[in-house]
Formats: C-alpha cells, structure tokens, sequence
C-alpha cells in the first residue's frame, strides 16, 4: 500500500509543476524581467542536463565520455543534425572503451 | 469539444498524419535518450518488492525517469509517503522553468488540452519543441504535442518493461548507455548557441551543474535546477549590460 500511494503522490506532484505555469498561473502573468529571462532557460537547463549526465552518473567524468561530448557538440554545432551527431559521439565512446 | 477561436483548424494547420511523421521522425534522438534510463528504471523495478505490474504502470503515469528512479530507491530503503513526494518535488522542480516557457503554445488551447497536455512536459519534449520554429499555428501545436507525448509515453514504458525483462543481461553495454543522455540533450542544444546570451547561459549552466554533480553534495534534479538558475542570471546580466 506504501508503494501505490507513495507513487500515487509522485505522479501527483509532478503533475502539479507542469501545470503550475500553463493552466494554473500562467507565464503570462509573470513579472516581465522574468517573462525576459525564459528564452535563456533552454540552453541553461539543457546544458545543465548534459553536465550532470557527464559528470553525476556513475563512471562519470570519464574521458571517453569528455572526448565523445566535444565530437557531439562540434558535429551538431557544424551540421545541425541530431541523430548524426549523437551517433558519432556514440561511436566515439564504444571505441575508445574498447582500448 | 469545442475549440477556441485560435485553436480552430485553419489552411495553415497540419493534419493528423504530417503531425505524426513530424512527431515520429523526432523521436528516434528521444529514444536514444531515454533508452538508458528507461532500462535502468526497469532493472530497479525488478530489484524493487513494489510489483512489476505497478513499477511498469508508474513509468506513463509518473513519465519522469529519474524522479521514478528515486521513487523506487527511496521505497526500497523503507522511505515513507512524504519523502518519496518531496524528493520528486526537488528533482522536477525544472518541470516549472520547462512549463514557463511553453506556456505561450497552451495559450488558446481547449480546456481539457491545457490541464492534460502538460503531462508530457519532460527533457525530450521540452527540447524537441523549443528546437522548431514551424509550431506556431495552435492546431498544429496540438497535434505535433499529443503525437509526440503519446509516442513517447508508449516507447518510455516499452523502455521499462524491457528493463525489467533483458535489463540484467546488457552487460557491458551499459557504459556506452550512460553516455547516451548527454549525447542528446548536447546534439539538441549545440546548434542553439549563436549568440552571447544564450552561450554564456549554457557555459555558466553547464559548469555550475557539472561542478555540482561531480561534489555528489546535493540530492538528485538539485545540480541541474541549481546550475539552469545560474546560467540564466548570468546570460541576463550579460544582455543587459550589452544593451
């Protein structure tokens, strides 16, 4: 019973942040040097993302994965393509851990 | 149901099946992300004594992987009800920064569409939609949005159920896996940086999260919440005194 209620309460909660900004008080409504700052979340929250993933996982920090990161970024910065991106950086990594 | 006036369909709307190629085509990358951690979940649903059917069911209906990770670490612990919740409040608190800026595509949308359609508000979808400039028409928003979050819904708990089958047996593949969250999200942002505020919001944001993560200091979700604030205080100090 712990376990359905305590998921219950997670499923919940994280329904109530999403909907906190949208339907509940919308951004419009938010002070307009806030409203100014929301374009930069994107890159801040993503990068935030992919250092956290580089370094707060388990084998973290690792310089294959540091290597595999600059082909990713260098590749999707220079073509803009996603999944080629990702591939190489991929590709990188499964290489360098086989030596 | 009715429809708003700006969220009737008009000549410029997609239909159904443009929206669901659209939606498709943009998560193969998702899948690439969310592949590690959906397995990962699943591979903790089986170490965990909640059941496999409530820990697969959760994965939609929670549609967070790391916030579930923790509801299935903190319950295998012995945690009780309110930890477990206000652990999941602190690492999606980001859901609110995402939800902030994606409020103006909800804005004129159905009723039922603006209190379910945040469902899906996650990584991957908040980066695949920031990432596209052709979903300004409200109609065409809506069905890219539920094509998208339905197929990602259904490939996530696919992910899970998976981990809880062949999980086990990945083996040495996982060190690969690990690596595939941070491939995508910085494929999806790289192309992004092209002007000063947004690169010093991702360089400040990258930094203060990665120091953060590396101290292994703060809970999980805090490094990232933490480093997304920084970086845009920092970029907004850098655009005002550009102008």
């Amino acid at each position: 019973m712990t376990a359905l209620l305590a998921s219950a309460g997670a499923v919940v909660v994280t329904w109530v942040l999403r909907i906190l900004l949208i339907t509940l008080l919308p951004a419009a409504r938010l002070p307009s040097a806030v409203q100014r700052a929301l374009p930069l979340v994107g890159p801040a929250t993503l990068m935030a993302l992919v250092a956290a993933a580089l370094f707060g996982s388990p084998g973290g920090g690792q310089p294959a994965f540091l290597v595999g990161a600059l082909l990713t970024g260098a590749v999707a910065w220079w073509r803009g393509n996603i999944v080629l991106a990702t591939g190489v950086g991929l590709g990188a990594v499964a290489l360098l851990q086989l030596f | 149901m009715t429809l708003s006036r700006s969220a009737r369909p008009t000549q410029m709307s997609w239909p159904w099946s443009r929206a669901a190629a659209a939606a498709g085509r943009d998560l193969i990358p998702a899948m690439v992300a969310l592949a590690p951690l959906g397995l990962v979940v699943g591979v903790t649903v089986q170490q965990t004594a909640i059941g496999t059917l409530l820990g697969v069911a959760s994965a939609p209906a929670i549609f967070a992987g790391t916030a579930q990770l923790s509801v299935l670490t903190l319950l295998r612990s012995g945690a009780g009800i309110a930890a477990v919740v206000v652990s999941v409040a602190v690492i999606n608190a980001r859901m609110l920064l995402y939800a902030a800026v994606l409020e103006p595509r909800f804005r004129g949308q159905p009723t039922w569409f603006r209190w379910l359609g945040p469902h899906f508000v996650v990584d991957p979808s908040f980066a695949l939609v920031t990432a596209r400039d052709d979903l300004t028409d409200a109609v065409t928003f809506r069905r890219y949005w539920l094509a998208m979050g339905g197929g990602m819904a259904v490939v996530w708990t696919g992910l899970v159920g998976l981990g809880v089958v062949v999980g086990p047996a990945l083996g040495s593949g996982g060190g690969v896996l690990a690596f595939a969250p941070a491939a995508v999200f910085l494929a999806m942002v790289a192309p992004r940086l092209t002007d000063r505020p947004a690169l010093t919001a991702a360089a400040v944001g990258g930094l203060t999260s990665g120091a953060l993560a590396f101290s292994g200091a703060l809970p999980a979700g805090s490094p990232v919440l933490l480093g997304a604030a920084a970086g845009v205080v920092a970029a907004g100090l850098t655009r005002r005194r550009t102008t």
